[in-house]
C-alpha cells in the first residue's frame, strides 16, 4: 500500500515541481568564431558524493554552414577549480580521479560533418565520476573545445583547418557535505 | 448476378424472382415445355418497349422433362414451378422485368391472377436487379484500383501503404469468406531500427519482417524497398481477391510505381599521407591532454576517410549514414595481460551513451546521430569524415581490425515511414602496432581499403547489438 502511495505521489510531485520551477535562463559563453558554448546543471547545491551531471551544448551561432568536429573520445575540455578561501586568487585544478582514465584500446571515431546555422548538440557529464569534488565548498566550472571556423571542402582546400576555442560561461556550483 | 473485373460472370438461378410470376399457375397445367415454348422476355425498366430476347441475359432452360440440363442445377420445370437460369454479361446491370409468355394464346395456357380473370398470354412481370458485383483497393480513402500499368500509382519507396480491399454489390446472402493479396516487387512488412541506452541491457538492434507470400485480409501494409530509379519502367501489380461464399471471385487489381531517390552517389576518399594508419598523439585528449592512439587517418583535414554521397529525392525526407561494424581488437597491458574485444558480427557503430543522455531526441541509430533534411526535387551532398582510432595509453601493444559496412539510407516524409538503403559501402582497416624500448613500431602488414566504392543496394542494415556495448576480454 505504501509502495503504491509512493508510485502515486512521485509523478505528481514531478508534475508540480515542472509547474513551480522557474524558467530556465540558459547562460552562453562568448562566440568564439562562429560557435558558443554553454553549460549548466539541473540545480546549484549537491551533497558530497551525488552525480553531478553537467551538459554542456555547442551552437553554429553563424549564418553560413560550418565543420563540426565530433571527437567520441571526449568532445570537450573540462576545467573544474576547487573550492579556496575567497582572499587566496588562485584556484587550483580539480584533480582527475584515476577511474575516469579511459579504457585501454577502446575505439573511437573523430566524425567530422558540416553543419548547419542554428545546429547545436549536447554532451551530458558526471564531473563526480572524472574529478574529485569530494571537499565540500565552491566549485567553477568552465568547459571549452576547439573547433573548426570554416566547411570541411574550404579547409580541404586550404589543406588547413583554422580553428578556434571556444569556452563556456562559468558554472558556479556548491557542495555541501552529505546530510546538509 | 455479379461481375469481377477480370473474372467472367456465372450464372444466376431465378427461382427467387420466378415465385412472383406464378398468378396463373393454377392454369398453367398444358404450360409445358415438350409442347409450349417459353418465353422470357426481358426488358430494362429504364428503357422502353419490350427487349425479349436481349442479349444481356442468356436464358437457359430446363430439358423438356423437366429436369435440369448440365450446368443449370437448379432448372426445374413443373405445372406450378418454373426454375431457368439466366447469364448476365459482363456488362449487365440495372433492373430487369422478367415475363413469362405463353407460345399460344389458348384456353389453359395462359396466365391470370385467378381463376375469375380473363387469362392472358402473358405473366405479370416480375423485376430482376442484376448488380456489377466489383472489388476495388483504396488507400487513404482513395480508389487506386482500375488504373492501367502505364498510368501507375506513385509512390516512394520506404513510404508506407496500407490498401483496403472492398466488394460492392454483394448480392443479398452472400459474403466475403477470404480475402488474399499479391504484391510484386520485395514488399516487407516492417523495419525497426531501435537505440535505447535507457534500457538494462541496452536496446541496440534492427529488425526486418517480409511480407507474407500471399497476405490476408481486408487490409495490408507493407513498404516498398526497391523501384524505380528513374526510368520510369519499373511498375509493379497489387492484386486483392475476394473469395465470396458462393464460390466466386472479385478481383481488383491496382498498379504502382515505387521510386528511389535518383540519381545517387556514394564513395569513400581515404587519407593519402603515408602511413594511413598510424600511431601518434595528436588524434585523442583526454581532457585536452594529447594521448597515444593508433589511427587511420590523421588529424583533419587529412581524415582517415570521408564519405562522399550526392542524392537526389522525389519527395524530399531525410538522408543519413549508417554504419555496421565487424570488429576485433587486441590489446596488451603494460602488466602484460592480454585482452581482446571481439564482435564476432556486424554491430552498430553507435553514438554511445552520453551522446544519448544529452541528446534524447536525437539518439538515433543514424551514424554519429546526425540525420539531414533533404529538399524535393533537389541534389543534396552529406559529406562526412571519419578518423577511427583505438586508445594505446597503458598498452604496451594493440591491434585493431575494423570491417565496416556504410549505408547511405534514405526515409521519405510521411508517417509510418522508414528508412531504405540506397547505396552500402565496404571499407576496412587492419593496423597493429607495439611499444619496444619507448617506440611505438607500426606492424609492416597493415592495410585498409583505398577509396571505396558504393554500390547500389536495397539491403537493409540488421544488427542486434552495439559497438559500446562491447567489452574486453582477457586472454
Amino acid at each position: 500500500m505504501l509502495f503504491k502511495s509512493i508510485l502515486t505521489l512521485v509523478p505528481m510531485c514531478a508534475m508540480l515541481g515542472q509547474e513551480m520551477a522557474p524558467a530556465k535562463v540558459v547562460e552562453w559563453g562568448p562566440a568564439a568564431g562562429p560557435w558558443q558554448l554553454s553549460i549548466s546543471s539541473n540545480k546549484s547545491h549537491y551533497p558530497v558524493g551525488e552525480a553531478i551531471k553537467v551538459t554542456g551544448t555547442i551552437k553554429n551561432v553563424s549564418d553560413r554552414p560550418v565543420l563540426f568536429l565530433n571527437s567520441t573520445f571526449s568532445l570537450f575540455v573540462i576545467d573544474v577549480r576547487t573550492p579556496m578561501p575567497s582572499w587566496i586568487p588562485m584556484k587550483p585544478k580539480a584533480r582527475l580521479l584515476p577511474e575516469s582514465a579511459p579504457q585501454p584500446g577502446e575505439a573511437y571515431h573523430v566524425i567530422g560533418v558540416d553543419v548547419p546555422p542554428a545546429w547545436q548538440t549536447a554532451r551530458i557529464l558526471d564531473l563526480n565520476r572524472l574529478f574529485d569534488m569530494s571537499e565540500p565548498g565552491e566549485y567553477r566550472i568552465k568547459f571549452s573545445t576547439t573547433q573548426p571556423t570554416v566547411t570541411m571542402a574550404e579547409g580541404q582546400a586550404a589543406h588547413d583547418n583554422a580553428k578556434v576555442t571556444v569556452t563556456s560561461n562559468e558554472l558556479v556550483i556548491m557542495i555541501v557535505a552529505a546530510g546538509k | 448476378m455479379r461481375k469481377t473485373a477480370s473474372q467472367p460472370s456465372r450464372p444466376w438461378p431465378i427461382r427467387q424472382a420466378l415465385r412472383r410470376l406464378r398468378a396463373g399457375r393454377d392454369y398453367g397445367g398444358a404450360y409445358e415445355p415438350d409442347d409450349a415454348r417459353l418465353w422470357l422476355p426481358m426488358r430494362s425498366q429504364n428503357s422502353s418497349g419490350c427487349c425479349a430476347g436481349t442479349s444481356d441475359l442468356q436464358v437457359t432452360q430446363a430439358n423438356s422433362d423437366g429436369s435440369a440440363p448440365s450446368g443449370a442445377p437448379y432448372d426445374y420445370w413443373s405445372d406450378s414451378q418454373i426454375n431457368v437460369l439466366l447469364t448476365p454479361t459482363s456488362t449487365s446491370a440495372g433492373t430487369y422485368d422478367l415475363l413469362v409468355t405463353a407460345a399460344y394464346d389458348e384456353n389453359g395456357m395462359a396466365f391470370s391472377a385467378n381463376p375469375a380473370d380473363y387469362p392472358s398470354p402473358r405473366s405479370n412481370p416480375g423485376p430482376i436487379e442484376v448488380t456489377q458485383t466489383a472489388a476495388q483497393i483504396t488507400r487513404a480513402g482513395s480508389t487506386v484500383s482500375g488504373g492501367q500499368s502505364t498510368s501507375p500509382n506513385i509512390v516512394s519507396v520506404g513510404q508506407q501503404i496500407t490498401l483496403n480491399g472492398t466488394v460492392t454489390g454483394l448480392p443479398a446472402g452472400v459474403t466475403i469468406t477470404n480475402q488474399t493479396w499479391a504484391i510484386q516487387g520485395s514488399p516487407i512488412a516492417s523495419y525497426t531500427q531501435a537505440l535505447d541506452y535507457t534500457t538494462i541491457p541496452v536496446t541496440c538492434s534492427a529488425t526486418s519482417a517480409p511480407l507474407a507470400a500471399t497476405p490476408t485480409g481486408p487490409q495490408v501494409t507493407f513498404y516498398w524497398i526497391d523501384g524505380d530509379t528513374g526510368s520510369n519502367t519499373i511498375t509493379y501489380r497489387v492484386t486483392y481477391t475476394a473469395l465470396l461464399s458462393d464460390q466466386s471471385q472479385a478481383v481488383a487489381i491496382a498498379y504502382f510505381r515505387p521510386v528511389r531517390p535518383s540519381p545517387v552517389s556514394f564513395s569513400g576518399t581515404t587519407t593519402t599521407t603515408v602511413p594511413a594508419i598510424n600511431e601518434s598523439n595528436a588524434i585523442l585528449q583526454q581532457n585536452g591532454n594529447p594521448v597515444p592512439s593508433l589511427n587511420f587517418g590523421y588529424p583533419d583535414p587529412d581524415y582517415g576517410i570521408q564519405f562522399n554521397s550526392s542524392v537526389s529525392t522525389t519527395y524530399g525526407g531525410n538522408v543519413a549514414l549508417l554504419q555496421l561494424v565487424n570488429t576485433s581488437r587486441t590489446i596488451t597491458l603494460t602488466n602484460g595481460t592480454h585482452g581482446a574485444e571481439v564482435s564476432g558480427t556486424y554491430v552498430l557503430d553507435d553514438v554511445g551513451a552520453l551522446f544519448c543522455q544529452a541528446n534524447p531526441g536525437n539518439c538515433v541509430p543514424q551514424y554519429s546521430g546526425i540525420i539531414l533534411p533533404y529538399p524535393a526535387n533537389k541534389p543534396g551532398a552529406f559529406p562526412l569524415t571519419d578518423t577511427p582510432a583505438v586508445l594505446l595509453q597503458g598498452t604496451t601493444a594493440g591491434s585493431a581490425n575494423d570491417q565496416f559496412q556504410t549505408y547511405l539510407m534514405y526515409q521519405p516524409p510521411g508517417n509510418g515511414s522508414i528508412w531504405v538503403t540506397l547505396e552500402t559501402l565496404s571499407w576496412s582497416w587492419n593496423g597493429a602496432v607495439s611499444l619496444s624500448n619507448g617506440t611505438w613500431t607500426l606492424s609492416p602488414n597493415n592495410t585498409y581499403t583505398a577509396n571505396p566504392n558504393g554500390s547500389n543496394s536495397t539491403t537493409l542494415p540488421l544488427w542486434s547489438g552495439c559497438r559500446t556495448s562491447l567489452t574486453y576480454n582477457p586472454q
